[in-house]
């Protein structure tokens, strides 16, 4: 019988870390108590299969671990029950008709999929929508981001044994989600965004409705703040837990709030020639320099409040006149590539579409951010413990339809 | 906020010295180039794939690793992009399907036998407006036609590329870099030892595209069942939705009487 803490794993451990010597010494009390795990420590270790129907997985995502003792040799995601083709489909579709399937690429901030595309196409076109119809997209594009972050920021609670603060969440979601439907006439899928603009103005009364529902998001992120930035048990459960370097991170190009806590200051709101106007508001890029889970938690948490501060100030800046560029009435895309990427609420979202005239697209390549983010998980979760699986697969915040597209 | 003539211009400048780093770095295994809108795509020989992305990576700071892709060039008629418009690809439809049958002769009979309910409606329309039709008339029969290709930007002399795009984190400038594979046996080094991301791109590229990555640890299915045969993304890979029936989302756009199609609402 070898002992959990073998030679090979007490030397991987860090003396000078001591969050990491009680946890090696927690896991020699247990295994001193209960002896009946014994027949689990073979040479090969023991395998744990996780999902793919684990609530940690937000859908279907199946995670294959190796342990040795409570340590994980080898973590391998393993994907592809919800993979729906999208890239293939989109070649036998319209451009117009695009735009239902990339709402369900990341499906809890669809409208945000679509702006993406859209742009892409109007760059082909050679085409501009109208000031208003750019505002109104940043709009609701920063809606999508708090519909989006906000279930992040209780769902992280859940995934580590705190309850309350998801209840919290989906009910100040459900604001947002109010608000984006009055709008759009969807809750998930608006499908609102159109080549050259927008499908139809804002409905009377939404402005000051959504004055009143921001302030609601503002106190949500307050309450946030106090039950698990604050709490004891969350920073023990995540500080110091999937520590990702910038120089990592950029390698396996993770991208948004996630590359932010690792602090590379990159915000593509901010860095990028987008027609969208987030260039013209007042706002600030988070970053934090620790790189670990909790840097992810509370990056992600100033960036719902920066979207809060965008959207009062794109609610009083909202300027008139028509939301609809002139555009042909069957939309040909002449012949060329475009690349557009967008800050989404998980990272960069891109697409990369490629044109031979004609009425639909000749490829497209979609880049989705949780796709890259999971990437890391074999090389972040290596060597931690089984609970921090839980915490950084919450922490790195994917969703499934993003990931298998 | 600065004003439109430096965010129009400056960008420019900054990828033409970029792309000019690039090729004093890779000297002749760079066969193409081109900047459109801010967007640098190159075109390298497929040797000089990984040097392609070691010279990005630590020389010219572009450590942001954004994905790898395929592309196929092959013509595909099933695809809307070669549909030039709405009502012609219909009947140009209706002609293909009709035309490896001996009674192509009356075509208003095939129509009406293949699609009774609406062969009148166009056919009204095509009386009272017969631009649609005389479009239709010069258009070539797709399954005619000899099966070719026609690359994209930065041109191209095979039906396979393999493309990446890698970003600077700091400069926000980014880099298509592109590299020709050969028609029958696609096959490139793999970049998993320069961008560690690469690893999963290329799974799903190899999958999706059946190119091979040379060294690559763990080249298997990542989305696919293990054991699928045929890659999925290249365009003579059936889609069996469309197979077994024509799409009827582009039979939803119904013409304006009077006008042609194109010309509505353009200036």
């Amino acid at each position: 019988m070898t002992s959990i803490l073998s030679p090979t794993t007490t030397a991987a451990l860090n003396p000078a870390n001591p969050t990491e010597l009680r946890q090696a010494a927690y896991i020699a009390q247990q295994a001193a108590d209960v002896r009946v795990n014994v027949e689990l420590e073979t040479d090969s270790g023991m395998t744990i299969n996780l999902g793919p129907q684990h609530p940690a997985t937000h859908g279907t995502l199946r995670i294959i671990a190796r342990l040795d003792g409570e340590q994980v040799i080898s973590c391998e995601p393993s994907m592809g029950y919800m993979h729906r083709g999208y890239e293939k489909l989109t070649e036998v579709r319209t451009y117009p008709q695009i735009t239902t399937l990339v709402n369900r690429i990341d499906w809890l901030s669809s409208f945000a999929n679509e702006v993406p595309f859209i742009l892409a196409a109007e760059q082909l076109m050679g085409i501009e929508a109208p000031p208003r119809a750019q505002w109104l997209r940043t709009l609701l594009f920063e809606m999508a981001r708090i519909a989006n972050v906000a279930l992040f920021l209780g769902d992280m609670g859940v995934q580590l044994g705190a309850v309350t603060p998801v209840f919290y969440a989906f009910r100040d979601r459900e604001h947002v989600l109010n608000q984006i439907e009055s709008a759009t006439g969807g809750r998930f899928h608006p499908n609102y965004d159109r080549i050259g603009g927008l499908k139809e103005d804002l409905p009377k009364g939404w402005i000051a409705e959504t004055r009143t529902v921001i302030e609601k998001v503002v106190n949500f992120c307050n309450q946030m703040d106090d039950l698990l930035v604050g709490n004891e048990i969350f920073g023990a459960r995540c500080r110091g837990v999937g520590v990702i370097p910038a120089e990592r991170a950029l390698d396996y190009g993770l991208s948004g709030a996630n590359a932010r806590a690792s602090g590379i200051d990159w915000d593509l709101r901010r860095d990028s020639e987008s027609p969208l106007v987030w260039n013209k508001l007042d706002w600030k890029v988070w970053t934090h320099p620790d790189g670990d889970s909790f840097a992810r938690y509370w990056v992600r948490l100033q960036e719902v409040r920066e979207s809060c501060k965008m959207i009062t100030q794109l609610l009083d800046g909202l300027p008139a006149g028509p939301i609809m560029a002139k555009v042909p009435r069957i939309i040909k895309v002449p012949a060329g590539e475009a690349w557009v990427s967008t800050e989404n609420p998980l990272g960069e979202m891109g697409y990369y579409v490629v044109s031979q005239g004609g009425l639909g697209p000749f490829r497209v390549k979609i880049r989705s951010a949780s796709f890259n983010n999971i990437s890391i998980v074999p090389w972040v979760t290596k060597g931690v413990f089984v609970p921090d699986i839980i915490t950084i697969l919450a922490s790195l915040y994917f969703i499934l339809g993003d990931i298998d597209r | 906020m600065a004003d439109l003539a430096t965010t129009e211009n400056a960008p420019d400048a900054a990828c033409a010295s970029l792309l000019a780093l690039f090729r004093a770095e890779m000297g002749a295994a760079v066969v193409g180039a081109e900047i459109q809108r801010h967007e640098i795509i190159v075109r390298v020989h497929r040797d000089a794939w990984v040097e392609a992305a070691t010279v990005a990576k630590r020389k010219l700071g572009l450590t942001y690793f954004c994905f790898i892709s395929g592309m196929d060039w092959l013509d595909n008629p099933t695809q809307t992009s070669r549909y030039e418009n709405v009502w012609g690809s219909v009947e140009e439809e209706v002609e293909g399907t009709e035309d490896g049958e001996p009674t192509a002769e009356g075509e208003p009979e095939a129509a009406a036998k293949l699609d009774p309910a609406p062969a009148a409606a166009p056919e009204a329309e095509a009386a009272a407006n017969p631009a649609p039709a005389s479009e239709a008339a010069p258009e070539p029969d797709p399954a005619s036609e000899p099966v070719g290709f026609r690359t994209g930007v930065a041109g191209g002399d095979s039906r396979f590329q393999v493309m990446m795009r890698v970003v600077s984190p700091t400069a926000h400038r980014g880099l298509t870099i592109k590299a020709d594979l050969d028609d029958t046996d696609p096959r490139v080094a793999t970049l998993s030892g320069v961008y560690a991301g690469a690893d999963w791109h290329e799974r799903e590229t190899w999958e999706m595209f059946g190119f091979w990555f040379d060294g690559h640890p763990n080249l298997i299915h990542i989305y696919l069942p293990h054991g699928f045969e045929g890659y999925p993304l290249r365009k003579d890979f059936p889609l069996l939705a469309r197979e077994v029936k024509p799409w009827p989302g582009l039979t939803n756009v119904e013409p304006i009487s009077g006008q042609a199609e194109e010309e509505v609402g353009a200036t």
